[in-house]
């Protein structure tokens, strides 16, 4: 478990007021979006703002490409990682 | 005034919240707040992942209203919705517009839901409701009216109930300065008919109004002194708004 995976969990949560949900309770590897936690289109636009603000990253709203980093927790972690150089 | 033109419907059951925080400054009376809930507002009945969706403004109205309707037992996809309310989203649209000065990117969310129908919208869809709704602002005659409109409504559809909804948030800086007094965070929901056969208890209300010369001054919203109204032992009442009496009597059923 690489600490920026907790750091994710915990933007999702407070930027979607997913208030009865806790950093557990979302599973690294699944889906967030559709079966998975149950987001939707809004919440995608709001958890890209808030892990801009947060990690000072650069997003295309409009490229297939972010649809793939937006897939999991650990999918976000892997592109946050390389966009800091860090991966 | 000529009472002829007054208006009759039947009031079925009728709930009201006000935030206990924003009450302080207002000095509203016991015998209004005997018949109001203060407490912090959960909604159990909506499964948390859609609970989210709500904010301050939408969640006193969904609060209100399916308290309302469920003292009577009424199906929340079966009514007819008239949800009103003088501010709407002014809050969140001061928080969008804050941002943009900032030049800090806006919130999708709050820019999604900060129209004056949002409230109104995440009903119908939480309920499930594909009746007829609609979201009305008219100053400090909000409340007057929605009942108006509500009569209209119940005219065309005689068998249906028509669940009306006055809410509002308190007004945050700047804009507060533009009002007269202070007024708190609150939700008032009545479910209301003109079917003979559908009201078994609750009240018959009749109501009238007519614009004043002069600008009037009023202690409270007129929703809340209507509440008032309707737990005192008077049987009618003129109340006002900033510019129009509003004139109401009641015959229990």
């Amino acid at each position: 478990m690489r600490p920026i995976e907790n750091e994710i969990k915990a933007v999702i949560i407070e930027s979607l007021d997913l208030e009865d949900i806790s950093i557990d309770d979302i599973e690294t590897e699944e889906p967030l979006f559709g079966d998975g936690l149950g987001l939707d289109s809004i919440d995608a636009l709001e958890l890209g703002l808030a892990l801009k603000k947060k990690f000072d990253i650069k997003l295309d709203s409009s490229s297939e490409e972010s649809k793939k980093h937006f897939y999991s927790v650990s999918t976000l972690a892997d592109f946050i990682e390389q966009q800091k150089g860090t991966a | 005034m000529n009472t002829d033109n007054s208006l009759s419907l039947q009031l079925l059951s009728s709930y009201c919240w006000i935030s206990e925080d924003s009450l302080n400054n207002c000095k509203y009376p016991e015998s209004l707040l005997n018949y109001v809930d203060l407490e912090v507002i959960s909604i159990k009945q909506i499964p948390p992942i859609k609970r989210r969706r709500l904010n301050g403004l939408s969640k006193m109205a969904m609060h209100t209203s399916l308290n309302c309707l469920e003292s009577l037992k009424s199906n929340s996809d079966e009514v007819i919705t008239v949800f009103a309310s003088q501010h709407g989203e002014l809050n969140r649209t001061i928080s969008i517009i804050s941002d943009i000065i900032n030049s800090q990117d806006v919130s999708p969310k709050d820019f999604s839901l900060s129209v004056h129908n949002s409230s109104l919208g995440l009903f119908s869809i939480f309920n499930n409701n594909t009746q007829p709704g609609t979201s009305i602002a008219a100053g400090s005659n909000t409340f007057g009216f929605a009942l108006l409109e509500s009569y209209n409504l119940l005219k065309r559809f005689p068998n249906k109930k028509v669940l009306l909804t006055c809410f509002d948030l308190k007004v945050e800086p700047p804009f507060d300065s533009f009002l007269n007094r202070v007024e708190p965070s609150y939700s008032l929901s009545l479910l209301l008919s003109i079917d003979d056969n559908l009201a078994q208890h609750g009240y018959n209300i009749s109501f009238s109004f007519q614009r004043s010369e002069v600008p009037l001054q009023a202690s409270m919203p007129l929703p809340l002194a209507f509440l008032q109204f309707l737990h005192s032992n008077a049987p009618s009442e003129q109340l006002k708004s900033n510019n129009t009496y509003w004139e109401f009597a009641k015959n229990a059923l």
